[in-house]
């Protein structure tokens, strides 16, 4: 067994155990749900964001895997919107209540589908949700529009933003995953890798980094936009 | 359950069965369930246990791992579940797994679960996709009763009224749309839709249908260049190579199809089907250890399959008695006739025993199995029926038993002269015995036959004589005794004779055999259900 295909299938494994430690953590935390929160439940709120940034890892790190040996099975299907960003949302829900944050979502009105891979989107939108959640001072907001490039989905919030280097160097490729920004540098070349697998005629998916500004109102801080074309 | 119950009470009124092998996971899906909504949750630990409960007792909603440790997997037990109805059209099939693999868009719309879920499952997630999934299953459970029947008409006209009530599901109801219309041999309209689906994005199963058209058409070019553009932009996709390799095969590309299979293996190893396809391949190309390899594998896939699997067995058995090792063919066919006590699998052994028999020497048991098959090649009805003892008679061909062959192939050409496929087939088996003429005019003379005999019979009516014409058309019923068009025109003008005559014991069962026999070998033929229809109206009013 090579050494690559030893760590598809110990990640494989990890990803069941941490599976059960998040479903245990994101159960307690249920049951710890008081007003104003205990530093118990504040220290479970911490271990599930933990756990989940592991998963998140592991999923990268295996869907990279697959995808450099043409082995993932990529799926573009019609994904109905509010569903996706309800499943999402839910994920994030129990660190966002605990947090006192307010999430948003804010889809244009008239949209109702869109043809990507749920799965793959799906995480790279999650990781950057929690992401946000992390750095936000009061709010988070999920938005999906049509834009000349295709669909936008951006993840924004109110927090410090994006360090300089990283906007500046943008998304990594492989060799260039700053170590400084950690899983962060995983997480923007696992995006980018993601877009880019979406292609309609002539485009090609896209990602882009930003701070302030964007077009449903400047909540100040960072932004993370996904197109698909 | 009523069709308006609303989803929430649905999810309470159901029964659930968790399949999950590790026991914390259990612990936790089961308790995500229950705040779910769920009241009756029961577990097993494995694919056995599971099938197990799935026998006695049936659930609303099943929530499967994909991976059950050793033994069966959850695609294995989810396609015997299906197999052996233990659930029925409306249960969930949610899998779940710790990652996306290639199984999870390969498997054919008919043996997919209704969703995959990966892990980590957080509650939240769970509600939403099983409030989504009840609903949509019983929104679609008429298709999918319908579709059980073979009632594709009616399938359809549900499918067009969901389409027109503005479903959630519309890919979903798209796609069977599409697939009904290739049942019901409408492919205009079939093309059209997938190419309707195509101009909004790059969807493979649109490409895999768009394909199964050009095949239709003949265009078989056409047809090699989307799925080779399918299997491009979606590797993963296997259906596709599938496809592909049928094409190749088609076109007499053999090599390439050897290679589009084996590909296809490596991607996803776990398919015992995949697996003999490409022994069959490798086997054909005289890639003997290929095709060796591949066949043990199926064979040892299908321990744990109850989907019925003749091909590993049979390749495996001739590649013994050709490597000159008849007896280890026949332990191999004895094991398959054990496991599988189908009429297919016993009369495939029985001509694969023939070959291994004539290799040890015997000849005389072998002529004497080859003469028993002849009779029992020709006494099957299925929609099968045509097409294995078409192979049993290629089997027999190469087993040197020429006299029992030609009897069968006679037989074929006689009862099927109208399917140009099959004659094909038999003409070049025809031809493989030297007897190449002899096709064409067996075709010619059971045709002039059988239209002479219903050109009379209507003569016959024309003339007010449907009891002659009820004669004629027996008789050509004995010689063509699979001829499902002569059946359905001698159950036709019985009608007419009753009708005149009055009720009549003998004929009234007659006329019933024939469309019981022409409609197990065309179950897609309205005729046959209509012509019943009318008999059972007409047994009904007084007389």
């Amino acid at each position: 067994m090579d050494i690559s295909t030893f760590v598809a299938a110990a990640s494989h494994d990890m990803k069941n155990s941490v599976s059960v430690i998040a479903a245990y953590l994101e159960d307690a935390l249920a049951k710890m749900a008081t007003e104003p929160p205990s530093p118990a439940a504040l220290s479970t709120a911490q271990a599930l964001y933990e756990t989940q940034r592991v998963n998140g890892n592991l999923v990268q790190l295996m869907a990279i895997f697959k995808i450099e040996e043409g082995m993932y099975p990529f799926e573009p299907a019609e994904v109905a919107l509010d569903e996706f960003a309800n499943e999402l949302l839910g994920r994030v829900r129990p660190l966002v209540a605990l947090k006192g944050l307010d999430l948003q979502c804010d889809i244009q009105a008239d949209m109702t589908d869109w043809i990507f891979d749920h799965d793959l989107i799906g995480s790279v939108v999650m990781q950057s949700l929690f992401n946000a959640v992390r750095y936000a001072s009061h709010t988070v907001r999920l938005s999906m529009r049509v834009t000349e490039q295709g669909l936008a989905i951006e993840v924004a919030d109110d927090g410090q933003g994006f360090p300089g280097f990283m906007l500046e160097q943008g998304f990594p490729s492989r060799q260039g995953i700053d170590t400084r920004t950690g899983s962060t540098g995983l997480g923007l070349y696992f995006s980018r890798l993601a877009a880019g697998l979406h292609r309609r005629g002539e485009r090609t998916g896209y990602t882009r980094l930003a701070n302030g500004g964007g077009s449903g109102g400047d909540l100040g801080g960072g932004r993370f936009i996904i197109e698909l074309p | 359950m009523t069709a308006h119950m609303h989803p929430e009470d649905r999810l309470r009124a159901s029964e659930f069965l968790l399949v999950e092998d590790f026991e914390a996971m259990r612990t936790v899906l089961k308790g995500q369930l229950l705040r779910c909504g769920a009241q009756r949750v029961d577990t097993a630990k494995d694919g056995r246990e599971a099938a197990a409960m799935l026998a006695a007792k049936t659930y609303g909603v099943v929530m499967c791992d994909y991976n059950l440790g050793p033994g069966k997997n959850g695609q294995q037990l989810l396609e015997e579940a299906r197999l052996k109805g233990w659930i029925n059209p409306a249960t969930v099939w949610l899998m779940i797994t710790a990652e996306k693999t290639s199984v999870m868009v390969s498997a054919a719309a008919e043996d997919a679960p209704d969703d995959y879920l990966l892990k980590p499952i957080t509650e939240s997630l769970l509600q939403t996709r099983l409030l989504k999934l009840v609903e949509r299953k019983a929104a679609l459970a008429g298709v999918a009763v319908a579709m059980k029947a073979q009632d594709w008409r009616g399938a359809l006209q549900l499918c067009s009224e969901l389409v027109a009530g503005g479903t959630k599901s519309l890919a979903e109801v798209l796609r069977l749309q599409a697939q009904l219309y290739q049942k019901l041999d409408e492919w205009p309209k079939a093309q059209a839709l997938y190419e309707g689906v195509l101009q909004r994005g790059q969807i493979a199963w649109a490409k895999l249908g768009l394909a199964q058209v050009r095949v239709h058409l003949n265009d078989l070019a056409g047809a090699r260049a989307l799925l080779q553009d399918a299997v491009r932009e979606h590797p993963q996709y296997l259906e596709a190579y599938d496809e592909l390799a049928g094409v190749l095969h088609t076109q007499g590309d053999g090599q390439q199809q050897v290679a589009v299979l084996e590909r296809a293996v490596n991607l996803s190893p776990n398919s015992a089907h995949r697996l003999s396809a490409l022994g069959v391949a490798a086997q054909a190309q005289g890639q003997h250890d290929m095709a060796a390899k591949a066949f043990s594998r199926a064979i040892k896939l299908t321990e744990f399959s109850a989907v019925e699997d003749l091909e590993p067995f049979l390749g495996m058995a001739k590649l013994h008695t050709e490597a000159g090792a008849p007896g280890e063919a026949q332990k191999l066919l004895a094991t398959m006739t054990q496991r599988y006590d189908s009429h297919d699998a016993q009369l495939l052994g029985k001509a694969e025993k023939v070959r291994a028999l004539q290799a040890m020497g015997d000849k005389a048991g072998a002529a004497k199995l080859a003469g028993e098959l002849v009779a029992l090649g020709a006494d099957e009805n299925s929609p099968g029926a045509a097409d294995i003892a078409m192979r049993i008679a290629e089997t027999l061909i190469e087993a040197q038993q020429a006299d029992a062959a030609t009897q069968l192939l006679q037989y074929l050409t006689r009862n099927h002269y109208d399917d140009e496929r099959l004659l094909k087939r038999t003409q070049r088996a025809f031809d493989g015995l030297g007897l190449g003429a002899s096709g064409g005019e067996l075709a010619a003379a059971a045709r002039r036959e059988a239209t002479n005999a219903m050109k009379d019979s209507m003569q016959l009516m024309a003339a007010g004589d449907p009891q002659a014409a009820l004669e004629g058309l027996r008789s050509a019923k004995i010689s063509m005794p699979r001829n499902s068009r002569v059946l359905l025109n001698f159950a036709a003008v019985a009608l007419t004779v009753l009708q005149r005559h009055g009720r009549s014991a003998t004929l009234e069962a007659e006329m019933r055999n024939s469309i019981a026999t022409a409609q197990a070998l065309r179950p897609d033929d309205p005729r046959a259900a209509d012509l019943l229809q009318q008999l059972v109206r007409w047994t009904g009013e007084p007389h």
